[in-house]
Parts: C-alpha cells; structure tokens; sequence
C-alpha cells in the first residue's frame, strides 16, 4: 500500500493544511488496523522522522501522525489518527450550519463575554448648549 | 395618494405633495423638484418659487429666487457654518390635510384632469385656446413656499442665512399679462432672467407662492432647488447635523433623479471628527456622497482596517463608467475609477483610526448597495465566485416587514411649539423688578399713605398683602418671556413711581437649549452594555438616560418657563421624537409677611409652599431700611416661627407664607451637560482573529473565513458515525475555514 507522508505546520483545526516535504512510501498494514487509526509500518528512513502528516490513497482519507516508533529490523511504525477536517474540507464547506462565531461576518451588536470588563470607570462630560446666563432679577405677582 | 374634493363650484383633484408622490405629482406640475439637490453653493441654490395666475381676462407669471445680486446671476445667500459643507431648505406655507401637504388639480367629477384649453374655453369664455394648452393641465388653489429659516425656533435650520446688509432683496420676474385673452409661461433661465418686467423687494428667508387662489397651467407652477428641500424642520435639521437624509423626508434627493439600473451603486456616509482636545464635536464636517452609474461593470468593496479612509471600493469590467462624489461627476474605465479618490478615498466607518494631532474620524454608519468584504482577498474571490464568500452587508440580513399597524406616525418636536400666554390679567400682574425697584416698593407699602389704603381696602388692612408672590430669579428669562418697561408698580389703583421695572406681558415661549449627537464609540455591543448616560439639567436631579435610546441618536434638550412660579419644564428630544419631560423649580420664594386675619390674603395668594418641618428658611428682608426686617431677623423658620409671632402677640394670626422652593440651587451649573460613565473594558487586539465574534448567520460553512464557531446540524458527509461526530465536535469548538 502506498502511502504520502508530508510536513506541516498548519494549525490542527484548520480546514485545509499546507503540505510540504512530500515522501513516497509503500508500507504494510497491521491486521485488524482502523481505517480512522491505522498503525502502518514502512522501511526505516531518517528523513522521516522529522514529518507529522500522512496521506494513503486507498483510504482516501488524511491523517496527522501521531506516533513514530522505530523497530528493530531498521522498520518504522507510524501510529496515524484521521483528520476528517482535511479529508471532507469541500462537504464540510457545503454544509448548512448556524456560525455562532466568525471572523469575517460577525454581528458586533452581540454580547461577547471573550470582551473582559475592567472594574475601573472613565467618566466624561459633554456640555449641551450654552444653557442659561446669570441674572439678579425678582419677579413680583401684585393684585392690580 | 389622490381623491376628488369639491370646492369653488369645481372639483379638484387633490394629490398629496410629498417625497415619497414626486412621481404622481410630476405628471402634472413638471418644474416641480425637477433636478436633483446636491449642490453645496450657497449662491447657487437654484431655489425658484413660481407661477402663472389668472384675474378676469389677463394672466400673469412671476417668479421669485434668493437671487438679488447685482447681475442676477446667483443667490444672494451665504452658508452660516463655514466648516459644514451642507445646506439645504424645506417647504413652508402650505395647505395640508391632516398634516399631509397637498396641492389641488382642476379635475371633472369623476377626478379626470382638465386642460387648460378645456378650462379657458369653457369657465372663461374664451373664443379660442392658444395652441398647447390642450396638452396641460390646470393648477388650482395651491398654497406653498420653500425657506431656510426656522420661524419658530427663530434660528436657522438650513445652514443658510442672507447676505449683507439692506436692502435684502429677493428676485422677483414678472412676464406677460399686459393683453387680453394672452397667457402667460415662464421661462426662467439660468441667470433667473425673463421676459416681462422685473423688480427687487426685500422679502424674509422665505419664498412664497401666491396667497390668493389662483389658477395656472400646472406646468407654470414652479417650485425647484438645486439645494435638498425637505419636508419638514426636523428632517432639514437632522440632515444639516448628521448628513443623513432620512428616507422619505426629501423631495430631490439625488438618488431619485439617476436612473438606477441593477448595475448602479451608491454609497452614503456621515462622519464626524473628535477633537480630543475641544471636546465632542457633533456636527458632521463632511458629507459622503457617492453614486456610480457602472453601465454593466462589477463594483464591490472592502474595509481597509488601519487607516483614515477605510473603504475600498474597486471595478471590474471593460465599460465606460460615471460617478458623482458629493456633488461632482467623473467619468472613466474601471481601472481610472479603481485609482480615483472616490474607490480609494471614500471617509466611511469601520473602525477608529487616529488621525492627526487633533483627534480622529469616528462614523455614524455607511448605506449601500455595493458588497461590502471583510477584507481585499475576500473581494478580489467575490469577483471570481461570488455564491464562495459572504460580505458583510449580505441581502438577507434584517429583512423586515411592515406589520401593517394603524395610526399615523407624528414627529412630535415639530408639533412642540411655542404659546402665548399672557402675563398680566388686569387683576394681577407679573412684574420684573431689579432690586432697587424692590426696595421702592417695599418702602412704600410699608410706609402706606392714605390713597394706598384706600387703594387697597379690598385686601384689608395691611398694604403688604397685595403682594401676592415675590420670587428671586437667578437667570435671565430673556428668551422665555416677552416683557413691557413700565415707569413702575401699580398697587390695586395706586402707582408706585420707580425705573427698574417692566411688565411680563406673555410667556409660553419653547426654547431650545442644545443639542448633541452621541455615537457609540466602540461601535459593538459595549455602546449600550458598559455605559450608563446621566442628564444634568440645571436646577433639576441628574436624570439616567437609557443608552439604547440615545446611542448613534441626537439628544436635544428644549425648556419653557413659568415665570409666575420659576418653574421650568424641559423636554428631552431624541431624534425628533419627544421622550421625556422634566418640571423642576429654581430661584427662590421670598417670604412675606401677611395678614391672614380675614382669610383674604390666602385666597388671593398663589400656591405658595408651605412650612415644612425639616425648617423652612425665612428671607430676610428685602428691603433693607425696612422696619420689618428688624422684627424677622430670625435663622430658621418652620413652626417655630409661626409660635414665636404667636407667643409675641404683635399681631393675630400672622404666619410666613414663603419658603425656598424645593429643589432650587441658585448655585447650580447653569448649562444642560451629558455625563457618560464608561465601564473600561479590555478588547485583545487580535480576538477575531484567534476566537471570531458572535454572530447568529445560518449559511453554508464556506461562505465565511477565518476563525469559525458553528454548530453543524445536518451533516450530509459520507463518512463513519466516529468521523461525523469528531467533525461536529472541532467545528463547535472552532475551525478555521
């Protein structure tokens, strides 16, 4: 079976990873693996050991690399776990969902409590008009 | 919009005149608002009020302008605020129904317009028509006029005021009528000239048609501007204030007049500028104004955070374009638009960008009909696929019904207006006296001479018990008030010789005290959570205002006085809509000595505060060389006074009927000022970025970008139950698309 083992230093939750330092392997699969936790055990290579992420066509899924073990017998065993976000980035995108939070469109007029309160207050005043002006005057109601 | 009304022994047509019925109105009466307002030139406001009118056989046109300059050929007006590029008028006079302007139509009973010739021939007997006049329509009584000054609030609402000094002169053209059986056109050019002959008078900040009833062909009626007219003072203040013009308020807006196809844009914006160091300043210093005529070229947008002017906008598409910035037309390919300072320099609001010494630019909102994008990227991918990314302003959004109530809407400051009371009866008087005058009359009360007395023998013995009230007054009323000099007091029938003095002859007046904008400053959530608004007026307890009713709102603040007992009424006004009222009292009440023996004086007496336990302060006397005041020379008041005279036996049933008025400070700040009390909070700088903002959008997950928080319900992926839940899972807690 072959397998496509990458670097990457894209953030585990983003949709689509950038993939560099592609290597060609064929390797050979434990009985009983998991196709969303296969163990894979491929020829040692030292260049490997630097990678994180994987790729097998048969599966047609993505995954990140989650143990490398090396083996007598100058074999290495990858521990792999799928990342279903690489793997159906175009459906998840296709998917109806309520955004309850977003970078790009989000609703400023809500609450966000991720906005910490101090305890300290400012305090301005801002005059209106010019109001009235000082007079000495009496008003005096007589009958008449 | 129209119904037939009979009149006059004809019928009419009655069609509403508002903005929102320019199209009905302009089938008849063409010279009607029939060029779009967006001139900022005081000398050419292009303002024209005019039309033809018939007496017996002879027909004559006159029209009047602003225009009174020597060679006629431009307004003779000046803006008030140098710094304020707006001005604007609004109509003035007119015949309403049920508030609604109108104008009349002569019509057959079934509401069937009747030309001209029609009319001519058959209700004047004329022997023939001159030719067209079987093309229009016949003008009834109408009754209407455009000004730039408010006549109420005696200031102006139009940023326009006359120029120079006298004579002022308005423009006056009148043509034909010299003959019988001839009708009169106008013909008005540029320069405002016409045939006939003209004359100059000055006139008040406003144009008028005529007063009488007359009739006209509808196509000589003639009320334009160059200048945006609006249907009401409130709607010409709030647009001189913020720029904003409020839908259905304008009776030329340029927007009416372009002929919007699905490929035109427009782009409306109100700013103001903060100066840090003056103080808020509220007026919009700039009015953003953009319309774009694309002819089948793309436009879109986006926000440039950082600096002063944040918008973007940029074209695509190989057509030729216009657009028209704050009253200037250009004209280019989509790549000169894309460098011009209209997609580059257009001052519209996303955020608080510091910009100069002073202070910065902060934005009371933008109304558009281009995408908006969060950022360049987004735009430039909406170019190629439009359906892959949101803007930030997408249709859908706040898409609101009418629910259809009952009732008509009312704009409340405008029917706040001033009355007339009057202040003097002819059984009592209101006096304003300095208080020397006071002294005057003290010493001649109680030093009565015999026609006093008998002057008086209707309040008994004491001379002193015509004085129904005497209140310090620690303000000028000036504005509130309309007064009389009088060469003195009159007592009953007595005079009492004195300067000083003057008669309050009517009150009533509303006078406005300011006004501020208030704009939310973070432009989020935190405008209305974390601060709280107290209104300070003088002489009244500070008031809390609720922030959602005030924010991104003017506040207005209007008062009238009651000078008889210093009370003061203020209106709290926002957005045109009163919301409040407070009453409150200052000054303070001297207190006078009375002689209640016969129950006289408390009748007579006005509602005068009575003694309260917590001690009622007694005036001294007022009258310095007053015996009395010797007598009164007494700190505190309350009962112990009343028991003091009492016990002393001086004189029966004496009691002090004054005290200082609850509530008055004289003291007190004198001016209405807004105290905002902000509750500090703390934005990262970053946050959209790492965590996004709420928001509540249903849409596809790939219509956003960035940080995204979601909550995934119908999950039609084909993959295993483990993989769908762990998807669920990681787009809850935050993905990044």
């Amino acid at each position: 079976m072959q397998v496509q083992i990458y670097k990457t230093s894209s953030e585990k939750h983003r949709l689509s990873k950038t993939l560099t330092n592609q290597i060609n392997k064929t390797c050979h699969i434990l009985d009983g693996t998991s196709i969303t936790d296969p163990v894979l055990v491929i020829g040692y290579d030292a260049s490997i050991l630097q990678h994180t992420y994987a790729y097998i066509t048969d599966f047609g899924r993505y995954y990140f690399i989650t143990n490398i073990e090396v083996l007598p017998g100058q074999e290495i065993r990858l521990s792999l776990h799928v990342d279903v976000l690489m793997t159906y980035k175009d459906q998840i995108k296709a998917c109806n969902a309520r955004v309850t939070r977003s970078q790009s469109n989000y609703d400023p007029m809500i609450s966000d409590n991720l906005i910490i309160n101090k305890v300290n207050t400012n305090i301005t005043q801002r005059k209106i008009g010019s109001g009235f002006t000082r007079a000495n005057q009496y008003y005096v109601l007589i009958g008449g | 919009m129209s119904r037939i009304v009979q009149y006059d022994d004809h019928y009419f047509l009655r069609i509403d005149f508002t903005p929102e019925n320019m199209e009905e109105i302009a089938q008849y009466c063409p010279n009607v608002f029939n060029k779009p307002g967006d001139s900022t030139d005081p000398e050419q406001t292009g303002i024209i009020v005019g039309h033809v009118s018939q007496s017996n056989l002879t027909w004559v046109g006159s029209f009047l302008s602003f225009g009174g300059s020597l060679n006629r050929g431009g307004d003779y007006l000046e803006r008030i605020d140098e710094n304020n590029s707006r001005i604007c008028g609004y109509i003035t006079d007119y015949n309403e129904e049920s508030g609604v302007p109108y104008i009349d139509i002569l019509c057959d009973s079934s509401g069937n317009p009747r030309t001209m010739s029609d009319y001519l021939l058959n209700d004047l007997g004329w022997e023939t028509a001159p030719a067209g006049t079987g093309d229009t329509y016949v003008l009834g009584y109408t009754r209407i006029g455009i000004s730039i000054y408010d006549a109420e609030s005696e200031e102006s609402c139009s940023n326009l005021k006359r120029t120079g000094s006298s004579p002022y002169s308005n423009f006056i053209a009148s043509t034909g009528g010299s003959a019988e059986y001839s009708l009169a056109q106008l013909t008005p050019a540029d320069t405002f000239e016409a045939s006939g002959s003209t004359t100059s008078e000055s006139r008040a900040s406003r144009l008028l048609s005529n007063f009488p009833a007359f009739r006209s062909t509808a196509v000589d009626f003639y009320l334009t501007a160059s200048i945006p007219i609006f249907s009401s003072v409130a709607a010409a203040e709030h647009y001189i204030d913020t720029g904003e013009i409020r839908e259905g308020t304008c009776f030329n807006e340029s927007s009416m007049f372009s002929d919007q196809a699905d490929e035109d844009y427009y782009l409306n914006s109100w700013t103001f500028r903060y100066n840090k160091s003056k103080g808020y300043m509220s007026n919009d210093n700039e009015a953003h104004k953009l319309t774009i005529q694309a002819n089948g070229n793309n436009v879109k947008g986006y926000v440039k955070e950082g600096d002063y002017y944040n918008i973007r906008l940029q074209a695509s598409g190989s057509a030729n374009m216009t657009w028209q910035m704050n009253g200037v037309s250009y004209s280019g390919t989509a790549a000169d638009f894309n460098s011009s300072e209209a997609a580059n320099s257009f001052n519209t609001w996303k955020e608080y960008t510091y910009y100069g010494r002073d202070g910065f630019v902060k934005g009371g909102g933008f109304k558009t009909n281009i995408y908006i994008y969060a950022n360049k990227e987004d735009m430039e991918q909406a170019f190629e696929d439009p359906d892959s990314v949101l803007p930030i302003n997408p249709d859908d959004v706040d898409d609101s019904w009418e629910p259809g109530d009952t009732g008509l809407n009312t704009d409340t400051e405008h029917d706040l207006v001033s009355q007339v009371h009057d202040g003097a009866t002819g059984l009592i008087t209101l006096y304003r006296s300095t208080a020397a005058a006071l002294n005057n009359l003290g010493a001649e009360l109680y030093t009565a001479s015999q026609s006093l007395l008998d002057a008086l023998k209707i309040y008994g013995e004491s001379p002193i018990n015509s004085l129904i009230s005497v209140h310090h007054c620690p303000i000028n009323l000036d504005d509130f008030i309309t007064t009389e000099s009088a060469s003195g007091f009159k007592v009953g029938s007595h005079s009492v010789s004195s300067t000083g003095v003057s008669i309050v002859k009517t009150y009533g007046k509303i006078v406005a005290l300011g006004s501020t904008l208030i704009n939310g400053k973070y432009q989020d959530f935190r405008d209305y959570e974390n601060f709280d608004y107290e209104l300070h007026l003088p002489f009244s307890n500070p008031i809390k205002l609720d922030a959602s009713e005030i924010v991104g709102k003017t506040l207005t603040i209007k008062a009238t006085v009651d000078p008889y007992n210093l009370q003061i009424r203020y209106y709290i006004i926002i957005n045109s809509v009163v919301s409040q009222y407070i009453d409150a009292s200052f000054g303070k009440q001297i207190a006078v000595l009375g002689n209640d023996s016969a129950g006289k004086a408390r009748e007579l007496r006005q509602n005068i505060a009575s003694l309260t336990s917590a001690g009622a302060n007694v005036a001294m006397s007022i009258a310095t060389a007053n015996p009395v005041g010797a007598m009164m020379n007494i700190a505190s008041a309350g009962t112990g006074i009343v028991n003091t005279l009492e016990a002393s036996k001086r004189e029966a049933h004496k009691q002090v009927v004054g005290t200082f008025a609850p509530g008055c400070a004289e003291n007190d700040i004198l001016y209405p000022y807004l105290q905002i009390i902000e509750q500090v909070s703390i934005k990262p700088p970053s946050l959209e970025t790492v965590y996004g903002r709420p928001t509540n959008l249903v849409t596809k997950l790939g219509n956003v970008r960035g940080f995204t928080c979601a909550e995934l319900t119908q999950v039609a992926i084909n993959c295993t139950d483990a993989e769908r839940s762990e998807i669920e899972a990681l787009v809850s807690q935050g993905i990044i698309i």
